[in-house]
This record gives C-alpha cells, sequence and structure tokens, in this order.
C-alpha cells in the first residue's frame, strides 16, 4: 500500500493545480493542460531541447569540476591539521558568501563569458562539498591505514581501494546536495548572464510575463534532474554500497 | 659449523617506549628489553596484558617509531601481519581482501593452493560482512601470507575464537607455515596456543615488560594433549602471575 503513496500525492497535486488554476486566473496561473501545450510547442520547435542541453552541459561541468576540487580540498584540510588551520577562515568566508555576489564578482572580472559562468557555480560548490569530505576524511580508519602501511599499499591502491570507498557515503551526500544547488545556481547564472539555456529562457519568460512557459522549462528541467537521479545516481549507490546490503 | 648465534635474524633492543596513559601521565610500557629471533623460527611472546606484547610487534613492523632503542635486521624484512581484529577491506571481495597484498610473485597457483589450505575456496566472492570472525580471521591469515613474507607477526590472531575454531585455526597456521617455514612472531595470552605452535617462547615481565626466561618447546611438548597441558602447568607452577587473568582460555 505504502508504494502508491507517491502517485497518490501526485495525482492530489495535480487535482489541486487544476482548481487553483481555474479558481485563480488563467495567466497569472495556467493550468496543466495549458503547460503541456507549450511545452509541446517548446519541444516540437526544438527550442526546449537545446536550451535544456546548453544548461545540462553547464550543470555537469560545474559539478565535475566543483566534485573533483572540493573533494580533493576536504581530504587535504581533513589530513592535515597546518592545512586546515589556514584554509578554515577561508573555508567559512566562501561558505557565507551570497552567491548572487560571486555570480557578479565573476561576470564584472571575467566577463559575460561561459568560463566566468562556470566559474561562478564552482566557487559557490566548493566549499560545500570540502566541508562535507573534511568530516569524512577525519573518520578515516587507522587500522586500516595502518593495515595499508604494512602491507605497503602503493598510493592509488590506497585512494582505489581504502580512502574512497570510506569517503563514498559522504562523496553521495555532496554530490545529491550538490546537483541540486549546482542547477539553480546555473539558472541564475544564466538568468543573470547567458543568452542560452533554460536560465536564459525563464528570463525572457518572465519579461514577457509569459507563466506557462516559465512553468513548462521548470516542469522539463525537474523530470530531467529527477531522471539522472534515478537512472544514474541511485543506481551507482546501489553498486556503490552493494557489501553494506549483502551483510547479514 | 653452525654455530647458533649465525642463525639469529633479528636483535630487538628498546631502550624504552613511553605513551600518553588515559590520565595524561606518562607510561613506560617497555624498558631495556631485548632478545633475538631465530631465522625461520616461530617465536611466541607470552606476558601479561599491558606488558608491551603488541607494541613490540608494532614497533618491529614500523607501525610505531616513537620508541628508544634499535631493531637490527640483516636484510630488510618483507612484512605480513595477523592483527588482533582482521582489518579486512568491508568494501572488497574476500579474493580481492588477498590479492591486493600478495607479492608481485605470488601466482594464480600459489593462491588457489593458499585458498585450498586455507578453506577459503567457495568464499572468494564474498565479502567480509558475511564471514564468521573465525572465517574472517583466515582471510585475513591467508592475506599475510600472500606477501610471501620473511618475517610473520600475529597479533593474538585466536582471540575471542571458540576453542573448536581457534584449535582449527592454529592447525591452518601451523601447516601453512610447515609448508614454507619464515621467521614468525606470535602475541598470545594462551599457555597452549604459545606451545601448540611456538618453538621459543619468551616470557615477558609485568609492564615494563622485560624478556624474563626464553623457553624453548621441543616437539615432544605439543605431541599430545596431556603433554600440552603439562607443559602449560609447568609453566604455571612457576609464573603464577603470568596467568592471572590471562590464561582464562586455556
Amino acid at each position: 500500500m505504502a508504494r502508491f503513496y507517491p502517485i497518490v500525492s501526485i495525482v492530489g497535486f495535480i487535482i489541486f493545480w487544476f482548481v487553483m488554476a481555474y479558481v485563480v486566473n488563467d495567466v497569472l496561473f495556467p493550468g496543466p493542460v495549458k503547460v503541456m501545450e507549450v511545452l509541446a510547442n517548446e519541444i516540437n520547435n526544438g527550442s526546449l531541447i537545446w536550451h535544456l542541453l546548453i544548461t545540462l552541459w553547464r550543470v555537469m561541468a560545474s559539478f565535475l569540476i566543483a566534485m573533483f576540487i572540493g573533494t580533493a580540498i576536504g581530504l587535504f584540510m581533513g589530513r592535515n591539521q597546518i592545512a586546515n588551520g589556514l584554509f578554515d577562515p577561508w573555508l567559512v568566508f566562501f561558505l557565507n558568501v551570497p552567491a548572487l555576489v560571486i555570480i557578479f564578482l565573476c561576470y564584472i572580472w571575467g566577463g559575460l563569458t561561459e568560463f566566468a559562468a562556470i566559474l561562478a557555480v564552482v566557487i559557490n560548490k566548493v566549499p560545500n562539498v570540502a566541508v562535507m569530505l573534511r568530516e569524512g576524511a577525519r573518520s578515516l580508519s587507522v587500522e586500516l591505514e595502518e593495515m595499508a602501511d604494512t602491507f605497503r599499499y602503493t598510493t592509488s591502491q590506497r585512494y582505489r581501494h581504502i580512502i574512497l570507498p570510506q569517503l563514498q557515503p559522504f562523496i553521495a551526500a555532496a554530490g545529491r546536495s550538490g546537483l541540486s544547488l549546482i542547477w539553480k545556481i546555473v539558472l541564475v547564472v544564466e538568468f543573470l548572464g547567458r543568452s542560452d539555456g533554460v536560465g536564459f529562457q525563464l528570463h525572457t519568460a518572465f519579461q514577457l510575463f509569459d507563466v506557462a512557459a516559465i512553468f513548462a522549462y521548470s516542469v522539463a528541467f525537474i523530470v530531467i534532474m529527477l531522471l539522472i537521479e534515478i537512472l544514474f545516481i541511485q543506481p551507482w549507490e546501489q553498486y556503490a554500497t552493494r557489501w553494506r546490503q549483502e551483510s547479514h | 659449523m653452525q654455530h647458533v648465534g649465525d642463525r639469529r635474524a633479528i636483535k630487538v633492543h628498546i631502550k624504552e617506549k613511553t605513551y600518553q596513559g588515559a590520565n595524561g601521565g606518562l607510561v613506560t610500557a617497555l624498558r631495556d628489553t631485548q632478545f633475538s629471533l631465530l631465522e625461520n623460527s616461530f617465536t611466541v611472546l607470552f606476558g601479561p596484558s599491558g606488558c608491551g606484547k603488541s607494541t613490540i610487534l608494532r614497533i618491529m613492523a614500523g607501525l610505531d617509531q616513537d620508541y628508544q632503542g634499535s631493531l637490527d635486521w640483516p636484510h630488510t624484512p618483507k612484512i605480513g601481519f595477523v592483527f588482533q581484529e582482521p582489518r579486512l577491506l568491508p568494501w572488497r571481495s574476500v579474493q580481492e581482501n588477498v590479492q591486493l597484498s600478495a607479492d608481485p610473485t605470488f601466482t594464480k597457483a600459489d593462491f588457489d593452493r593458499l585458498m585450498h589450505v586455507m578453506g577459503l575456496e567457495e568464499l572468494l566472492d564474498n565479502f567480509p560482512s558475511e564471514l564468521s570472525l573465525g572465517l574472517a580471521r583466515r582471510v585475513s591469515i591467508a592475506r599475510a601470507f600472500a606477501t610471501k613474507p620473511t618475517l610473520l607477526l600475529l597479533d593474538e590472531p585466536f582471540v575471542s575464537l571458540d576453542a573448536p575454531t581457534a584449535s582449527r585455526l592454529r592447525e591452518l597456521v601451523r601447516t601453512v607455515w610447515t609448508d614454507n617455514p619464515i621467521t614468525a612472531v606470535m602475541v598470545t595470552h594462551d599457555m597452549r596456543e604459545a606451545v601448540e605452535l611456538g618453538q621459543e617462547v619468551l616470557l615477558f615481565t609485568a609492564r615494563p615488560g622485560q624478556v624474563r626466561e626464553r623457553l624453548n618447546i621441543l616437539p615432544s611438548d605439543r605431541e599430545n594433549e596431556a603433554a600440552i597441558e603439562a607443559k602449560r602447568v609447568q609453566v604455571k607452577s612457576r609464573y603464577p602471575d603470568l596467568f592471572e587473568g590471562a590464561d582464562l582460555q586455556a
């Protein structure tokens, strides 16, 4: 029975949406049918696919770069007290700088370029990843490290077989929260300084007061992000934690 | 003619080893601890809890370098370590756990033979969480032998096992070691284990641990249950303090 609850919830939401659209006003709050019409139209003229792909590329590029840099910084700080002492104030600083300020500064100093856009997203995300991975690095098993010392594991063996598997829950948590944060920041970056992508389309729709288009692009993007979660992130997590699931 | 002295492989001299105790004060674990090991012999370190036996193993393995003293190796040893807890990689299968530590010259045939002797052939694809403590210990012992060590260190490898499992595991260690004798040092609280496996038993004083006596174990001492028990009783009657709270399993 419990597995039907999400379906009940979604159907309930669509009914609520119909009712709201009927009660409020079709322009301010378009109903599902109107939104689907806009969505179909945008798919047919190729616009939606193009802008979605552009945004997805920005999300993926900034996600991978931020995860890589954040993991490296977190590991370094978690395993080295001097580095932690030196960089901790800066980590706190960057965690608290508003995303918008970073985006503005990147565009001002780097111009309205692709590089500046991705850099802005990366700078916004790296501190979160670093903080999470620092905790992971602090909890690494001393016993396994000693085992690796005794059996003379190479550096790559240590990372592959000892460190990264222990960090996997932290990487998964940082990745999941990272993806949801990054795509929101990417939309703001596109809104402010790019001439393509879902954020740019939302900007255009906002200026034209086209609420149906705002809904259509939002729905399309959320669906894509859900598919990424279901098709890539969950299977990877299941694979990476299979040794736990098989325990008694 | 070969003198006994020629076969001395490793000389251990720890002038002092201290560590920070729970109450913040310095605890002297070892002081002026000296002994030497015969090459390709099986030596057992036996003594009361806290006398620094495990610390000696950690120092010999290079895991603890914060001590005063010296280790005199005739040649740098290749170490295989059987830790008190198996310390397997939970996310790697039995096969991967053994192979990751294996010596580059350890062939597939060597691997198959070792797994067969250790009774692990059916469990190669299992993860450590699917194994009992006894089986996990077997994997840990197999891993140590797979490194083709010249010095095997065993830190209470049979502790917390039920008597039949511990006995079977001791038999396995004895079989693999007899197949290919290497210098081995085992820490134990159990005189039965010491007699069953050791050729020499070093009896330690309480902390700070020093070698009190060097005991030779003859094959006849472990010929049968009665001989093992007789040896245990003999040592116990001479050094009852060594057995206080230590030899409970025996």
